[in-house]
């Protein structure tokens, strides 16, 4: 074989193992992320730490803290059990008046039960 | 040449596994239905069509059995104590009849009419019923043989009376979504109505099927638990639905011998063969006192978890081959 082509070969087969590594990495690491859905529209987390959201009823108030923590600060549902739900991570949080979902990516498990 | 034919081969090649690695992503959809959020994840082939069946199953389901419906055939039965006997009617109310005897009246949809003297459908004001209140309601309406029964063609409920079958119609709806998964083409896919779930088939991976229980007191997980294909999990608690009477929450499961809120249990979590089954003893185990809950668990050869009022994580003898305590703090 050419020295030419040994090179070749070498370059793409490498090229072709940092991509595949880098695939399977972002793969296989469990991203931490939370998807919040509103009149089925989809918002993830704003740099602000702050999502204001329309609902069925109004606008309900989301935030973040620094622990990666969600919270509904505001809601214009009767009852106000989102918001006295506090702040949560792992675990959906949910506004059934206002139709607001708040649901993580919940590491290592397939669902929750008992939320 | 040579050159042409092994970039070609290495393109190829990275085709294929890209192409593998797309059709292994699972799609999911979440949908606020029957009260509560539902979740649908499937793994190809045919997800996307799958989830769309799933979700028609489950908006049929919530058509028929809804208590807050206005146009659904328990409205009909619950406002004119008289409804025509259907496929779902006769389905869930056979199924409620059967764990009604198994659970000797835990598991009891008549007990709605309990539930509306603290004002849990919002017809009046959050208030503490009268004790004699709740005891002649019990005795007049409360007991689903008593106040159901059946002709030809029609359901009856005793005027006065009120079913609810919310401890049972999302296992129902989930049993029935999964068939239709299936007849969709799908057989990988996982169905969670608020924490009532059913897994079905392997995943890509083989990874098993892990599913978190909650401590809803510290908001962290309790358990996990490692269900094999076809199970389901379901977890009754009272921290979500319940009315602040006076500053105290009073929670929606209630003793059907006290007429007031259980109390035993923060959560009660059950696996088993079918979503109702799960759905159902779940609640009528936290509805239970604590010794006659264990009892019935252990009868029933039932893998549950208990976390008690006081704290104490208990497991029954089947519950140690599914479910994994979380030790860390």
């Amino acid at each position: 074989m050419q020295k030419n082509n040994l090179i070749f070969i070498i370059t793409l087969l490498t090229i072709s193992a940092v991509a595949y590594y880098f695939h399977f990495k972002s793969q296989n690491s469990a991203q931490y992320e939370v998807r919040v859905l509103a009149l089925n529209k989809t918002f993830f987390r704003p740099s602000s730490n702050r999502l204001v959201v329309k609902g069925y009823l109004g606008e309900s108030v989301i935030t973040w803290n620094n622990n990666d923590e969600v919270r509904i600060e505001k809601s214009p549902c009767p009852n106000q059990n989102c918001v006295r739900m506090g702040s949560c991570k792992n675990i959906p949080l949910i506004c059934v008046p206002n139709g607001i979902i708040i649901n993580p990516t919940v590491q290592n498990f397939d669902a929750v039960t008992g939320q | 040449m040579k050159k042409i034919i092994i970039t070609t081969l290495i393109l190829l090649t990275s085709l294929v596994l890209y192409l593998h690695d797309y059709n292994n992503k699972p799609i999911s959809e979440s949908r606020l239905m029957m009260d509560t959020v539902i979740t649908v994840k499937a793994w190809p082939p045919n997800a996307q069509s799958a989830i769309n069946e799933a979700f028609k199953v489950f908006h049929e389901i919530e058509e028929a059995l809804s208590f807050h419906i206005e146009s659904s055939e328990l409205s009909a039965l619950n406002t004119n104590f008289q409804a025509t006997r259907t496929i779902h009617l006769d389905n869930i109310t056979d199924l409620s009849l059967k764990y009604y005897k198994i659970t000797e009246g835990y598991f009891d949809p008549s007990f709605a009419i309990v539930n509306k003297l603290y004002g849990f459908y919002g017809n009046i004001p959050s208030q503490l019923p009268d004790k004699e209140l709740i005891k002649d309601t019990i005795n007049e309406f409360a007991g689903l043989t008593k106040v159901l029964s059946f002709d030809k063609d029609y359901a009856h409920l005793k005027h006065g009376a009120k079913i609810d079958f919310g401890g049972i119609a999302g296992g129902y709806a989930i049993n029935l979504a999964a068939r239709a998964m299936v007849n969709a083409g799908c057989h990988t896919f996982l169905i969670d109505d608020a924490g009532d779930i059913k897994v079905m088939g392997t995943k890509p991976d083989k990874s098993e099927w892990t599913i978190a229980v909650l401590n809803p007191i510290e908001k962290s997980f309790l358990a996990t638990a490692k269900l094999p294909s076809a199970m389901c999990i379901s977890t009754s608690g009272n921290y979500e639905r319940f009315v602040e009477i006076n500053g105290i929450k009073y929670g929606h499961i209630m003793n059907p011998l006290t007429g007031f809120p259980a109390e035993d249990f923060v959560s009660v979590s059950v696996i088993a063969e079918t979503p109702e089954e799960a759905d159902i003893l779940s609640t009528a185990l936290f509805a239970m006192p604590k010794e006659s809950a264990y009892k019935i668990a252990e009868e029933l050869s039932l893998a549950a978890l208990f976390l008690t009022a006081d704290k104490k994580v208990v497991l029954s003898k089947k519950g140690n081959d599914f479910f994994l305590l979380n030790t860390t703090k």
